[in-house]
């Protein structure tokens, strides 16, 4: 019965891990036969500056996204989290945007943002203040990318995080009221601990579509300004389609699945630890 | 269940021996006598019309040598389908748009037939390619594997009416006049404290490909024709004319004559910018698009003040190619030579207003027709013996890349001084080039 999935399995996934594992070690552009050179792909990730900024960038980026995500996620579920008219209508509205494509979601920010002639400029000057390169600067251009991909992904966050909020037995809010406990007080003591498993997931779906973020930097700044929102993936979209070095991008891959095995693993141990 | 598993085996197994047999007959007796050539072109409308009739005139004179055509498929681009038609062995016989800028990987993946084996190829090329492109389009290894077909030579467009409401004189053939002119352009015309109108649009993007439009043309003009490589094996840009250039673009940004700023829509054809570099394709683009008080102009890529010499510029050529593929190589250099005739030639123009790589096309009879309905033309006609293609490099893209990491960092953000980052391109690319040399 699970031959079908056997054979998808080793088509699909078993066949491609194990050609990348060879690519490792070889070069290869595509159209010319693959050259063995042992650990030179390993040993030129070690010291490829340009790797290494990506792996920072990325770093930073998870440091803005994911913090930002799961507060509004908590903060949008509890809002949503009680009777009023037009819930249903309020919650698809939160959601539409993860179901939007990334491109198109970028293109649209990518106008939002323009330094010169976007919505939030025009908005900021209207309001007095000076205009910001959201795009355009250095210090901003991942900041204002991780604003971006929230936005798009909040959406899923909030149904988890509202899902898990609606399975918290009404009656112990009810004895803690009895109790004299604050609406804040509730939320922290209450809502917070039960929603521990329901936080670990979503920092743990986060961290690995955090990892793999590429459609951001690839439609609106290409990975500039100065290699500032330069991520892995796009790092290893180009060695692969752009140079045709499907060895080093092969070398590039295996890394960062080691890497989010790693960030994972350690993300697990310190949030099971505090549930 | 296991009777239902042996019946669905059964027809897998016939399947899988129909498509042997029928894939092992291609290479059979019967497959030679019905064989077709195959050929591609590029997959905009104009040129698959053009490419329509081409083959439908050969086909009406070689009933027993057809050419079955069709356009290259869609992708992200044509490199990337053909590198698939390649991997998948289904290159066509004939493809006509070939960047010269992939033909070393291509010879050193030994897929192209070398054209120069045909006997009759050298008095072909002397007649039609200009003198001075000769030995533009040959490979490392000295020989010749693609046919230089059309170009787009790269040059300034400008608002006319911006330039005569500020009583600029045209052209502006050095830095210091562009800038001079840069000057009065730029301007807050709304008076809310911000420029809303720029000199020219210099892409922001690091995309390799976008230095095509600033820093490769432009230094061109500014080395008298060179390209990033020397003969020698020496990387040219890492020179005065390289700096020269660094050092205009990054006054640009600093003055802000050039927005840094990512626009949605044609910056140019807004009238946001009075100046804009692009190739012969933008006319129709403007001409459909444009207002009825919009005119524009052109002129050549500004050089440094001291330079002296011709005007040079990027082509954007674009080539035509056997690949190795092909069963009847003959018929393919027949039909490929059909493809560059002079009637061919003057149906490209005149079709898809691309100009053909052709000796003294301006002058010729055959296209002065053209040329006199379509004046605009005339100036990029001109250029053609001054065009430049690109090196025969398969680190070619990565260096661009290169370029494009120190272009954004010199500048448009000023993080370093154009002397630095030059020389760290250039210590970059030279290191590829040794790469390459191994």
């Amino acid at each position: 019965m699970s031959s079908p999935y056997l054979i998808f399995f080793l088509i699909f996934s078993v066949y491609p891990i194990l050609f990348s594992l060879t690519l490792v070690f070889h070069r290869w552009n595509i159209i010319s036969p693959m050259k063995f050179v042992g650990l030179e792909n390993i040993s030129y990730l070690i010291h490829d500056p340009l790797f290494w900024k990506s792996i920072t960038n990325t770093f930073y980026f998870l440091l803005i996204h994911i913090p930002l995500q799961v507060v509004l996620a908590l903060v949008l579920a509890n809002a949503l989290n009680r009777k009023m008219r037009g819930m249903t209508f309020f919650r698809a509205s939160f959601f539409l945007p993860v179901v939007i494509s990334g491109v198109v979601v970028t293109i649209l920010w990518k106008s939002l943002y323009s330094t010169e002639t976007g919505l939030l400029n025009n908005l900021l000057i209207q309001l007095g203040l000076f205009k910001i390169p959201w795009l355009t600067s250095v210090h901003w251009a991942m900041p204002s990318i991780a604003i971006m991909a929230t936005w798009k992904n909040v959406g899923l966050y909030t149904v988890f995080f509202l899902a898990g909020l609606q399975g918290i037995p009404r009656h112990l809010y009810d004895a803690a009221e009895l109790d004299g406990a604050s609406a804040f007080q509730q939320f922290i003591h209450i809502t917070v601990p039960i929603l521990n498993p329901v936080v670990l997931m979503v920092v743990i779906l986060s961290t690995i579509n955090g990892f793999n973020l590429f459609i951001e930097p690839y439609v609106t700044t290409g990975g500039g300004p100065v290699n500032s929102t330069l991520s892995v993936v796009l790092y290893i979209y180009r060695q692969a389609f752009s140079f045709y070095k499907m060895g080093y991008a092969a070398t590039l891959g295996f890394s960062l699945a080691m890497i989010i095995f790693i960030v994972t693993l350690i993300q697990k141990r310190v949030l099971e630890k505090d549930m | 269940m296991m009777f239902r598993y042996a019946k669905l085996l059964k027809y897998c197994l016939t399947l899988i021996l129909v498509l042997i047999v029928s894939v092992c007959s291609r290479d059979g007796k019967a497959s030679d006598i019905d064989y077709k050539l195959t050929f591609w072109s590029s997959n905009n409308s104009f040129e698959i019309q053009h490419a329509r009739e081409i083959v439908s005139k050969w086909n009406e004179m070689h009933p027993d040598l057809q050419v079955k055509y069709q356009p290259v498929p869609e992708g992200r681009s044509s490199e990337e389908v053909i590198l698939a038609a390649i991997v998948s062995k289904s290159t066509p016989d004939v493809y006509t748009n070939i960047w010269p800028g992939v033909m070393q990987q291509y010879v050193e993946a030994d897929i192209m037939v070398r054209l120069d084996q045909f006997p009759d190829f050298d008095s072909l090329y002397s007649t039609r390619v200009p003198i001075s492109l000769h030995d533009k389009f040959r490979s490392r290894d000295g020989g010749v594997y693609q046919f230089p077909w059309k170009c787009n030579p790269i040059v300034i467009y400008y608002n006319k009416r911006m330039f005569e409401d500020l009583g600029i004189e045209v052209p502006l053939r050095t830095y210091s006049e562009f800038f001079q002119a840069a000057e009065k352009l730029t301007r807050d015309t709304d008076d809310d404290g911000y420029i809303d109108q720029w000199m020219m649009d210099v892409d922001i993007n690091t995309e390799w490909w976008h230095r095509f439009f600033d820093f490769y043309t432009m230094f061109i003009a500014a080395s008298g024709g060179k390209t990033f490589i020397d003969l020698d094996g020496s990387i040219a840009f890492d020179s005065p004319a390289g700096i020269q250039v660094f050092d205009f673009l990054r006054h640009g940004y600093q003055k802000g004559y050039f927005p840094n700023a990512f626009f949605q829509g044609d910056v140019f054809l807004q009238q946001k910018v009075a100046v804009h570099i692009s190739g012969p394709w933008n006319i129709s683009h403007l001409e459909k698009y444009k207002d009825d008080n919009f005119e524009y102009g052109f002129m050549a890529i500004p050089v440094p003040d001291d330079y002296e010499g011709k005007s040079f510029t990027y082509g954007d050529p674009k080539c035509a190619g056997i690949f190795k593929t092909s069963k009847n190589t003959d018929a393919a250099w027949q039909f490929l030579k059909f493809m560059l005739t002079e009637q061919s030639d003057k149906r490209l123009l005149e079709i898809t207003n691309q100009l053909p790589i052709r000796k003294n096309i301006s002058s010729n009879d055959n296209f002065s027709g053209y040329f006199k309905e379509h004046p605009q033309y005339n100036f990029f006609a001109d250029m053609i013996p001054n065009i430049v293609s690109v090196d025969q490099s398969i680190y070619l893209q990565e260096m661009f890349d290169i370029i494009s990491q120190e272009f954004d960092a010199a500048c448009v953000q000023g993080l370093k001084s154009s002397q630095e980052g030059i020389r760290y391109a250039s210590e970059r690319c030279r290191s590829l080039v040794k790469m390459e040399e191994l």
